[in-house]
């Protein structure tokens, strides 16, 4: 399957609802109903040959095969672990989630979370699935992945040992669904071990397609209980935990039994009245299920003393299962960090009024033409993708009634499948995006790629605060009305990486990506147009093959290569055969295989126009230019291309030094105008969509 | 019943209507003309000019010809004086007696004449110096325009003139007819039948009188009935023969035309005669029944009147039968096709007709005693479906045309010997392969391998299914063919042609580990040792994994294989759009290059490390890949050297892209399996990438 044709057909699939919560796609083409229907028929249990039983599942290195950690480990089913299995018992609650032996705590903390909001959950948990009523030991569910859902067919054999869940396990040693949505989750990623060490955010995301925020609870901001109060009204999922200095003290428990570097999830903030004084509280969960804070306000602190018993009755404050209350005050000195996960508006339901507008865009970094690096590489931070933002309408309530109207916008930036290029050692890349006020000079301009002179000596307005190398960069940011330009990058250039980039906003926001349009005008030579060298040209065409006669593809090779070895102003190894095919292919014009004088006038002053721009662009002289000049080059042929054409370019043609040299550059510029021309034939009713036949459609790439 | 065309006064006819405009401008002759008149001026036509480059392509004029409109001429110029009629052509210093032939014919038949030239033109209200006539091209009518200078010296029409001096319409055809062709010169030499079919959009035969069947006056009847237009020579042994005359007043190598058929009683016995014209306008036939013989003192005035007879030195003449069929060597019949004849004319032809290319590499196949590329030649079904009335057999005029070889005269292209052979068709689908020929004969073929524009003949066969071979005699010959059935019956042809099919079994997904091979194992290594530990290699690094392999491989002579084949051979097998190849891709790749290696050398019969274009169709066909003949026209002009050759990598390169390319179709043709729609963006990155 062509990598490309896959991402066109999928682009039209989603484009009619593909993708969604209720139209999940497939993962690895596995479809729960057909295969649960095939096991029942057939009476035998689901096993899964995308995941199978075996040490590949578990992981790559420490868990990997032949590691002393996966000694011993047994793959059952849960109907071999108990007698009376069930996938969820008393409904799905956060005391379902107990850790197991895998550093994937921020993984569970993300999961109790998801507990609080129930449409969330069986969004991700569909509630078609039992040991009971049609059991076949087949499970399903449904995680959001760069824009789109994604369905996850896993068998319910689990890691074990000695008789235990080796990893995540409920309070109720019956209960399974959180033990087999974290497998479902592994195999997504490619093992369990791949979900060792991660943000709660990224859980968040994965569970609900949402955005996330991060907040530094060293620097909190003035407003943050109202932010958080906020954000749990409008269903955001929140996860906050405290910093670790070394990897020892990872997980280790403080004086007030805390746990550091343990994801905890925040499930509620109130207000109650001590001593005639307000006091903020605030509710968090340990996902261990045990060990809970025990200062102010702990399940037994003297505190509960003082206020109304029937307020505290409301603030169940007898829960021993990871749940407790402390003050705000407190929270803010003991934890390090607060994650907050805003759902996206399909995930919240009319009832809230606050819902933020999304758009979202995907793209790409390929080494070669799009993949920039940051502004410190300012000739190439050009060449990253480049999208715009029209912000039109103000926020409604306006929190500070002294500042000046604003649009609040949260952008997250977002690298995909990182986590499973772990296997081959490649980590997540440091990624963060840039924000640029468009001049109003500019506003009306076309939609077309911004060049390097944008850039120089202009600051952007806001700014990631630094590039990480997390699998999501966001930040809320609040900026005027105008349009804006959002530069996603790597760090450093040359990175091939995937990306997905969002645009949550209080109001509806326009939001495109520029340079989207593809549009070919190359220059039309007249035969007239010769000079001096020109004829020397048509002479030695007459020597080669005789006045009035046409010229095959080698001849053509042999005139073209004998003309440019002279020049003595660039460095050519000279045409190789299948460019002078293209050459041919574009201007024969009787279908001969050949090109007559005329035709071959046309081409050589196609070809010294092609060559001044490569001598334009080519600035060290030495025979080649870079990739991503090609994008300046081919403007300045003529040729408007998208991001996604510049990507196959710069394959195409560039070594692996990312050089294109003269036979490539002329190829390329051939191959095009010979396209272009075809599109305008084939496009009779000038709508801009061709209808091809098979065999019109291999005349087309043939031709 | 005698039969005996009558000159007609002149009828409104009308104008065809589906004559396509040819001029460049792409304005029609009546828009032409309006712009003419409303600005006053004469029509000039740039696309034939008043210069020598309309009159000569290769020979230099001897006299000094000056271009004149007819005004400049006569002071009372006519487009058609009286009707035009066949004493209207006069030839004049051009060898293209054959053209006036035709054209003295086409008078004989109105309908026929109205459809060339339209009578909504002439010198009085509405003159423009702009005319127009039509002429049937390939199974299509074009509409010429032309401005009306005419090559004229001391003030005399210089080529084809009319015996009234004044009147200009043959003169202004002529034109047109060598404006259609390229130039006056290259109207120099042909057949009557070639213009009469150009006239008519007929089909021709030709009749060896020595040969000619019983009923060659009964054919000759009857093709006159049906409106057919008859020509008749008289050989030469030599070119100085050409034009000669015989004592008996009849030229040699020269064209004449059969105007009427009739018998009379002659002291007592029915004797057959036949009129002819000779389009000089002069010089006649002088023996029995000529003009001024005695044998028609012997007739009534009323049945001399009947035969039309005149002792003008006009042209025309009539001659027993029996002296034609001795003193004459050919005639030829153009057989019009029914939209050419009047409704209540019996025996209309049922037309079928198919167009095909000839192209060096891939379908110029070269007649049967090139047996190794015979059956590469188009070859096209042929289904007689019902029986004539009261015969057993079906009978048919098959014609071969040759395209456009007088336009491209001035580049040295002359007349390809062509014809064309017929088969039993057997049962099964699909392009016919060599042992089919080696194996059968045919059943039927043109008489000769001929170079002349058209080659046809006459058959009856049973209804059946028939493959009809076009070719040129010899191979690597190209040109655009046009094949006409002429049946008393419909018949049905259809290229016998490979529907595009192609067969792309899923890739395998791949083994796991503990089974690779040892060569596997190997290629691993080498794989790590130049990919990294990332197991993915770039174009170069796969061009050099490649070529170190396969220069082990003793019986697989070539060169090398290029980057750009690389490149696409990545193209194909990158799954995740990075530009680069997995070693699990890389081992898919490998199994499929081993087969189509294999391929390859079944194909290189002589071990000279390259394969023959003409086995390119079978060899893509094993590969999977069933194409049309177009499709193959396009790859061979591709991929194939001068001397229609392709080495490994050029059929690698081939083979992999259209796997891509196919690959690519079957993805988007998810709704509707026949077509995918793409949009410019779509269509430039999928195809760049292939």
């Amino acid at each position: 399957m062509a990598a490309l044709a896959a991402g066109v057909s999928k682009q039209r699939a989603v484009a009619e609802g593909l993708g969604s919560n209720q139209n999940a796609v497939k993962y690895l083409g596995q479809d729960f109903e057909t295969l649960r229907k095939q096991c029942l028929n057939s009476g035998v249990l689901f096993k899964d040959p995308e995941f199978p039983a075996c040490p590949s599942a578990l992981g790559y290195k420490d868990l990997g095969p032949g590691s002393p950690d996966t000694q011993g480990i047994v793959w059952k089913r849960p109907t071999e672990l108990c007698p009376n299995p069930q996938f969820i018992v008393g409904g799905a609650t956060r005391t379902d989630i107990r850790q197991g032996g895998l550093g994937d705590c921020w993984l569970l903390a993300a999961i109790a979370s998801l507990t609080l909001n129930e449409k969330l959950l069986y969004r991700v948990l569909p509630r078609d699935q039992s040991f009971q009523k049609d059991y076949a030991g087949i499970f399903h569910f449904q995680f959001w992945q760069y824009g789109e859902w994604v369905e996850v067919v896993i068998d319910d054999r689990l890691p074990t040992k000695n008789g235990q869940l080796l990893f995540l396990h409920s309070e109720e040693g019956n209960e399974f669904w959180s033990a087999l949505l974290e497998k479902a989750y592994a195999k997504l990623n490619g093992s369990y071990e791949a979900l060792v060490g991660g943000s709660t955010i990224e859980g968040f995301e994965d569970f609900t397609g949402g955005i996330s925020e991060f907040y530094d609870l060293k620097k909190p901001p003035e407003n943050l209980y109202y932010i958080i109060q906020k954000a749990l009204r409008k269903g955001s999922l929140l996860g906050c935990s405290i910093d670790v200095s070394t990897a020892a003290e990872a997980e280790a428990t403080t004086r007030q039994k805390l746990v550091k570097g343990h994801a905890y999830s925040v499930t509620g903030v109130e207000e109650v009245n001590f001593h005639g004084r307000p006091e903020k509280l605030i509710r968090l969960r340990n996902p261990w299920g045990e060990v809970e804070w025990s200062g102010a306000w702990s399940d037994n602190a003297p505190e509960w003393n003082y206020i109304d018993p029937r307020r505290k009755e409301e603030l169940d404050k007898k829960a021993e299962d990871g749940e407790f209350w402390m003050s705000f005050s407190d929270f803010l000195k003991q934890y390090s960090r607060l994650e907050i996960c805003n759902l996206s508006p399909d995930s919240l339901s009319s009832e809230e009024i606050h819902k933020w507008n999304l758009v979202l865009f995907n793209g790409r970094w390929t080494r070669g033409s799009t993949a920039g690096g940051c502004l410190n590489y300012p000739g190439t931070y050009w060449t990253n993708p480049q999208f715009k933002i029209h912000l039109d309408e103000v926020d409604e309530d306006q929190e500070e009634g002294t500042s000046e109207p604003c649009c609040t916008v949260l952008l997250g930036l977002m690298q995909k499948n990182r986590r499973r290029q772990k296997r081959i050692g490649q980590g997540m890349l440091s990624i963060g995006y840039a924000v640029y006020q468009i001049p109003k000079e500019l506003e009306s301009h076309t939609d077309a790629h911004l060049g390097r002179d944008f850039f120089l000596g202009r600051q952007p307005s806001t700014c990631s605060s630094t590039y990480m190398n997390l699998r999501e960069v966001s930040s809320r940011v609040r900026l005027p009305p105008g349009q804006y330009l959002v530069v996603p990058s790597t760090f450093e250039p040359f990175k091939d990486g995937d990306f997905c980039l969002r645009v949550f906003s209080e109001k509806k926001a326009k939001a495109l990506e520029i340079g989207d349009t593809v549009s070919g005008h190359p220059h039309e030579p007249h035969p007239r147009d010769m000079d001096e060298e020109d004829e020397h040209v048509r002479s030695l065409f007459e020597e080669f093959v005789g006045k009035d006669s046409e010229i095959s593809a080698n001849q053509l090779k042999r005139v073209l290569n004998e003309v440019l070895s002279k020049r003595t102003d660039m460095k050519f190894d000279g045409f190789n055969i299948n460019t002078c095919r293209e050459m041919i292919s574009l201007l024969d014009s009787d279908g001969t295989g050949s090109l007559g004088p005329m035709e071959f006038k046309t081409l050589w002053l196609k070809i010294r126009t092609y060559l001044e721009i490569f001598q334009e662009m080519d600035h060290n002289h030495v025979g080649t230019i870079e990739a991503h000049e090609m994008r300046t080059a081919l403007k300045k042929a003529g040729f408007t291309l998208n991001n996604q054409v510049q990507q196959t370019i710069a394959m195409r043609y560039a070594c692996s030094k990312l050089g294109v040299d003269f036979n490539g550059f002329v190829a390329c510029m051939i191959r095009l105008e010979t396209l272009f021309k075809l599109f305008r034939l084939l496009d009779k009713d000038q709508n801009g969509i061709v209808q091809l036949s098979l065999a019109e459609w291999l005349c087309c790439v043939l031709v | 019943m005698p039969y005996l065309h009558r000159s007609l006064r002149p009828q409104p006819q009308p104008v065809p209507r589906d004559a396509r405009t040819v001029h460049s401008s792409g304005h029609s002759f009546e828009q032409l003309r309006q712009s003419c008149l409303q600005s006053g001026t004469l029509f000039e036509d740039a696309d034939f000019p008043a210069s020598n480059s309309s009159l000569f392509y290769s020979e230099r004029p001897q006299v000094p010809f000056v271009w004149k409109r007819p005004g400049e001429i006569v002071e009372n110029p006519e487009f058609i004086l009286g009707g035009a009629t066949r004493t209207d052509i006069c030839q004049g210093e051009l060898g293209d007696c054959w053209l006036l032939a035709a054209i003295a014919s086409l008078t004989l038949n109105q309908k026929a004449l109205a459809r060339v030239v339209p009578q909504d033109q002439g010198f009085g209200s509405g003159y423009a110096g702009i005319f127009h006539f039509q002429f049937w091209q390939h199974s299509e009518w074009l509409d010429v325009v032309i401005d009306d200078r005419l090559p004229t010296f001391r003030d005399r029409l210089v080529f084809l003139h009319s015996a009234d001096h004044n009147e200009f319409w043959s003169a202004l055809l002529e034109k047109a007819y060598a404006k259609l062709n390229g130039s006056y010169e290259a109207l120099k030499g042909g057949s009557a039948i070639e213009a009469m079919e150009d006239f008519t959009g007929g089909v021709a035969e030709n009749f060896q009188i020595r040969e000619a069947p019983e009923d060659f006056y009964e054919i000759l009847e009857k093709a006159l009935r049906r409106g057919s237009l008859l020509g008749c020579s008289i050989d030469t042994l030599n070119a100085s023969e050409s034009e000669a005359r015989t004592p008996l007043g009849l030229i040699k190598g020269h064209a004449y035309t059969v105007t009427g058929l009739d018998q009379v009683n002659f002291h007592g016995q029915r004797i057959k005669l036949i009129r002819v014209r000779n389009p000089w306008g002069q010089v006649e036939w002088n023996g029995p029944w000529s003009d001024s013989s005695p044998e028609w003192r012997s007739m009534s005035l009323e049945e001399q009147k009947r035969l039309g007879h005149t002792a003008l030195d006009d042209g025309e003449f009539w001659m027993a039968f029996e002296d034609f069929k001795t003193h004459f060597d050919k005639v030829e019949i153009c057989n019009l096709t029914p939209d050419a004849l009047e409704d209540n004319t019996l025996h209309k032809w049922e037309v079928t007709i198919h167009q095909g290319s000839w192209v060096r590499g891939s379908t110029a196949g070269g007649c049967r005693n090139f047996l190794d590329t015979f059956w590469t030649n188009p070859q096209i079904k042929l289904s007689l479906t019902e029986r004539d009335e009261g015969q057993e057999g079906c009978t048919f005029l098959a014609a071969l045309m040759q395209k456009d070889r007088r336009r491209l005269k001035r580049f040295g292209a002359n007349m390809l010997t062509i014809g064309y052979a017929i088969y039993q068709c057997p049962d099964k689908d699909g392009h016919l392969n060599r042992d089919f020929f080696r194996y059968h004969a045919s059943l039927a073929r043109s008489k000769t391998f001929i170079n002349l524009r058209e080659v046809s003949g006459r058959f009856q066969l049973p209804p059946g299914d028939y493959i009809l071979i076009p070719s040129t005699f010899e191979p690597h010959q190209e040109a655009d063919f046009c094949l006409r059935i002429f049946s008393e019956k419909k018949a049905v042809t259809q290229d016998l042609d490979e529907n595009i099919d192609i067969d792309l079994p899923e890739l395998p997904k791949p083994t796991p580990q503990e089974e690779e091979t040892e060569e596997e194992r190997q290629f691993r290594a080498l794989f790590r040792r130049i990919a990294g530990e990332d197991m993915e290699v770039s174009a170069e690094e796969l061009e050099y994994v490649l070529n170190a392999v396969l220069q082990k491989k003793t019986a697989l002579k070539f060169k090398r294989l290029s980057l750009l084949s690389c490149r696409n051979i990545i193209s194909l097998m990158d799954t995740s759009g990075n530009g680069k190849m997995e070693f699990e891709e890389f081992r898919v790749f490998w199994d499929k290059l081993r087969y189509w290696m294999d391929l390859f050398l079944q194909f290189d019969v002589d071990k000279s490390g390259t394969m023959s274009s003409y086995e390119l169709r079978t060899a893509l066909k094993a590969a999977g890949f069933q194409l049309g003949s177009h499709l193959l026209q396009l790859i061979v002009l591709r991929y194939a050297d001068e001397n229609l050759q392709l080495d490994f990598d050029d059929y690698l390169n081939c083979l992999v892209r259209l796997e891509n390319a196919s690959r690519v179709f079957q993805c988007l043709s998810v709704k509707n399996k026949d077509f995918i729609h793409l949009n410019i963006n779509e269509f430039i990155n999928l195809t760049m990438n292939i």
